[in-house]
């Protein structure tokens, strides 16, 4: 893989007829040859991890979770730094894949997929750990508002309960949208599979997709509903993990801007993860010409944007800590600068503040391992931002004579990296069993590039048109 | 005395908030080089060319800064030894409001200045290279531009209160004004909608992205306003709950706050969710003006309570007295944009996506 590479103007690369995109992509399902050695290394070591976490959750289960460092005054940990971390990583899937459908950018094409994927892998991963930390998973169920005999009703006022109805929504709302936009991409497995188990299985998936008129109708008005559904809920959900600290009267946490900067560090969090993936796999499966540097620059660029809002988020956190005359203000941005985790507050702005700011060099964003690098700072800045927040403003709250000292133990260690091997053992599997782009999506952007591309449309009636090596793709990009 | 400087800082606080955005929404769209607000650019333009203007008008403000115990602002009078206003007075000060105000107006028109000439050569030239500038400097435009204009929310509204404090606000003041532009923007490309070149450059998606634009603008006006008052109610600190206090304890505020949500958020949000008000200039027209109103209506509930004494109400010659500052402010603010906008080709030439939808029509 070169490290640098041309950008380009067209969103499809090389040439390609209907057929070809067809093969490209099924293939990788199809022809289960096509998987090589770097699937394998990366899709064992998260079944090992998984695994890991497996026993991880098992003791937690026997002993309880003083297993974990979170005691008093810092009753929230890793778990929670975990949750935010794993919940903002998924909204740069549903960003992709409903507001930018909306907005009819159609570089999302061929990147909305496996980030939707992504998405809802994240949120499993997240998921886990307000569950657990209850204690009593198994009494989860006494957060919803059902009828019971305990005359117990949760408390409304509270975001942790919003939270539950948040995310649940999210989960279930991101899946069926994931899933409405493979059924036509996988009835096309299911015509093309030999395989009997597969077709089987494909079938019953394509819900009776024969690709009849009335379907697409129906089909595009669903997704456009879901799409709308979707996009409040890229806002609403980060937002309400902010009210999780910012209701509160805690120096740090009671900070009025955290809904729109959590969200905006979500995006930007959720996109250095689509890079992540991105950036490898596309070498691997050799898909550089559906995902072209014009994608991963356009990727880039909404990194810098939103890692711009971020900083900007820090920056008015210094500011208005000193602003506010407020002691106990001051005092908690003293202690996060220069007290005992100042290391982790420099560690973040040199990952969050200064290193995105390579960004705005057009070389670097065409630059992939640079871009990788510059990918895993801001997803370290991430989790320390989280890690900063939640752990400065605890141990350091009112009374000096409830001050303390986090220190997280092997366990909460194995549980983060056990759901980091979960989202990579999901992430990989799914590459393995479903087309991680998007088939008929991307059908849909030829016939529209070529159409442009002869200026009267002609070609596009032809059975299999040949992508002319400049068909012109700029139209939509704002 | 008091009052003609209060009155004056409501006006030109209002006037402000949408010169600056329209400075918001041109930096914008060089950064960026919205498809969209290519037809509403001269708007923009206009707009943020009454910065010097509203620098000049702004004076009776940093005069007002140097009355002492006179001033409007309470950080030299009455709460002068608040402890918590004591411990700042290394920003609170008036040598150093003077002097950011001055450098604050010297950053925006050097920067709208550079991005407007840049454009305005392009128009004759036609060169590239002109748009390939603005792209970097754009961006670098919204930075600075964001940074200064914090400190300036600041400076000019936050610290009528100088014990209050919330780091939404400068963000949610921007907001306010890039839909106050947005809304202003519309009106003005609406009306000209029944002649050329309007009625072919902005028909179709470009009046639906417009309107689209400006609902989300509403949802996001809405959104910043409601995270920062949940999140004050939630915590219930005295010395911040009493921004809302001030206003929910007079009925008549009140009120206007009911309003507020229902005309600034709910029914342009509803209106504009609908494709038919996206396509026709008329029903587009009138969402945009039901949100200017708003916007006046909005920057009255947010200026003018920071000068009500506590418990008292809010009489109609307040409210008289306010709207016609206000007005007169504006009358001098429209008449020297109008005359700006006259003074300009209708549509920039320079953008090759815009002529080449006008030649379409052409031939």
């Amino acid at each position: 893989m070169s490290a640098r590479e041309k950008l380009n103007d067209d969103l499809i690369l090389g040439k390609h007829t209907y057929r070809s995109i067809n093969d490209k992509v099924n293939n990788v399902v199809l022809n289960q040859n096509s998987h090589t050695i770097p699937w394998a290394v990366c899709f064992m070591v998260g079944f090992m991890l998984l695994q890991l976490m497996g026993l991880v959750i098992l003791w937690l289960l026997y002993r309880g979770i003083g297993i974990w460092g979170v005691n008093n005054p810092s009753m929230w940990g890793w778990d929670i730094i975990n949750f935010v971390w794993w919940i903002g990583i998924g909204h740069a899937g549903t960003l992709i894949s409903a507001i930018l459908l909306l907005l009819k950018q159609s570089w999302r094409n061929s990147i909305n997929r496996f980030a939707e994927a992504m998405t809802l892998f994240a949120v499993a991963c997240a998921g886990l750990f307000p569950l657990l930390h209850t204690g009593r998973p198994y009494m989860a169920y006494w957060m919803f508002p059902y009828p019971n005999v305990l005359a117990m009703t949760p408390n409304f006022r509270s975001p942790l309960l919003w939270d539950v109805f948040a995310i649940s929504t999210y989960a279930t709302v991101s899946a069926v949208f994931w899933f409405l936009g493979l059924i036509p991409d996988v009835a096309s497995l299911r015509d093309r599979s030999k395989n009997p188990i597969f077709r089987t299985i494909f079938g019953a998936l394509a819900m009776g997709w024969r690709g009849a008129s009335s379907h697409w109708q129906r089909y595009e008005s669903a997704y456009i509903m879901l799409a709308g559904l979707s996009t409040p809920l890229v806002l609403s959900v980060h937002s309400i993990v902010s009210f999780d600290f910012a209701v509160s009267n805690l120096p740090g946490w009671h900070v009025t801007l955290f809904p729109p900067y959590f969200v905006a560090g979500a995006v930007y969090a959720g996109f250095a993860m689509v890079l992540t993936l991105a950036i490898p796999v596309r070498a691997w499966y050799n898909m550089k010409d559906f995902i072209t540097m014009r994608h991963i620059d356009w990727m880039a660029k909404v990194m810098l944007a939103t890692g711009l809002i971020v900083f900007y988020g820090y920056l008015c956190e210094g500011f208005f800590s000193w602003y506010s005359g407020n002691v106990f203000e001051r005092d908690m941005m003293r202690f996060r600068m220069f007290g005992p985790y100042g290391w982790a507050y420099w560690m973040l702005i040199l990952c969050n503040g200064v290193v995105p700011q390579f960004l705005w060099f057009p070389k670097i964003r065409t630059n992939l391992v640079a871009l990788f690098v510059i990918c895993q700072f801001v997803s370290l800045g991430m989790w320390l931002e989280r890690f900063v927040i939640i752990t400065v403003s605890l141990t350091r709250d009112f009374l000096p004579s409830s001050w303390g000292y986090f220190t997280p133990t092997i366990y909460d260690i194995g549980m983060f990296v056990g759901t980091v091997g979960q989202f990579t053992f999901l992430m990989f599997g799914f590459l393995r069993v479903l087309p991680m782009i998007n088939n008929f999506e991307m059908k849909e952007l030829l016939y529209r590039m070529i159409g442009r591309g002869h200026g009267h449309g002609h070609a596009a009636h032809a059975p299999e048109p040949a992508l002319a090596g400049h068909a012109a793709g700029d139209g939509e990009e704002h | 005395m008091q009052l003609f400087f209060q009155v004056w800082l409501y006006a030109w606080v209002t006037w402000m908030t949408l010169t600056l955005g329209c400075a918001g929404l041109l930096y914008l769209h060089h950064a960026v080089r919205g498809k969209w607000s290519l037809v509403i650019l001269r708007t923009l333009e206009a707009g943020t060319k009454q910065l010097p203007l509203m620098m000049l008008l702004g004076i009776p403000v940093v005069v007002s800064v140097w009355m002492g115990e006179g001033s409007v602002y309470s950080w030299l009078n009455t709460l002068k030894t608040h402890p918590q206003v004591v411990a700042k007075v290394a920003y609170l000060n008036p040598m150093g409001f003077t002097v950011r105000y001055f450098i604050y107006f010297a950053i925006w028109i050097f920067l709208a200045t550079r991005l407007t000439k840049s454009a305005a050569r392009q128009d004759k030239s036609f060169d590239v290279r002109e748009q390939t500038m603005r792209l970097t400097f754009g961006a670098w435009s919204m930075v600075i531009f964001m940074l200064s204009m914090t400190l300036a929310w600041v400076d000019w509204v936050m610290s009528l209160d100088p014990v209050w404090s919330s780091t939404m606000f400068p963000a949610w003041f921007m907001m306010g004004g890039c839909l106050m532009a947005l809304a202003l923007a519309a009106i003005i490309l609406t009306s000209r909608m029944k002649s050329e070149p309007f009625k072919t450059a902005a028909s179709g998606e470009v009046l639906k992205d417009i309107g689209n634009m400006l609902l989300t603008l509403t949802m996001v006006w809405a959104y910043f306003s409601l995270s920062q008052f949940l999140i004050m109610w939630s915590a219930n600190i005295p010395t911040e709950v009493k921004y809302y206090q001030s206003r929910f304890d007079i009925p008549a505020l009140n009120i206007m706050g009911g309003v507020l949500i229902a005309f600034q958020w709910l029914v342009p949000f509803l209106a504009l969710l609908a494709p038919r008000t996206k396509r026709q200039p008329e029903l587009l027209q009138k969402v945009a003006i039901l949100i200017l109103i708003m916007r006046f209506v909005d920057m009255f509930w947010t200026v003018v309570p920071f000068f009500m004494a506590k418990g008292k109400g809010i009489d109609t010659t307040t409210v008289l007295v306010n709207v016609a500052g206000m007005a007169a402010l504006g009358v001098v603010w429209l008449w020297s944009f109008s005359s700006d906008l006259r003074n300009h080709s209708p549509l920039p030439k320079h953008d090759a996506r815009l002529e080449e939808a006008l030649s379409h029509v052409q031939s």
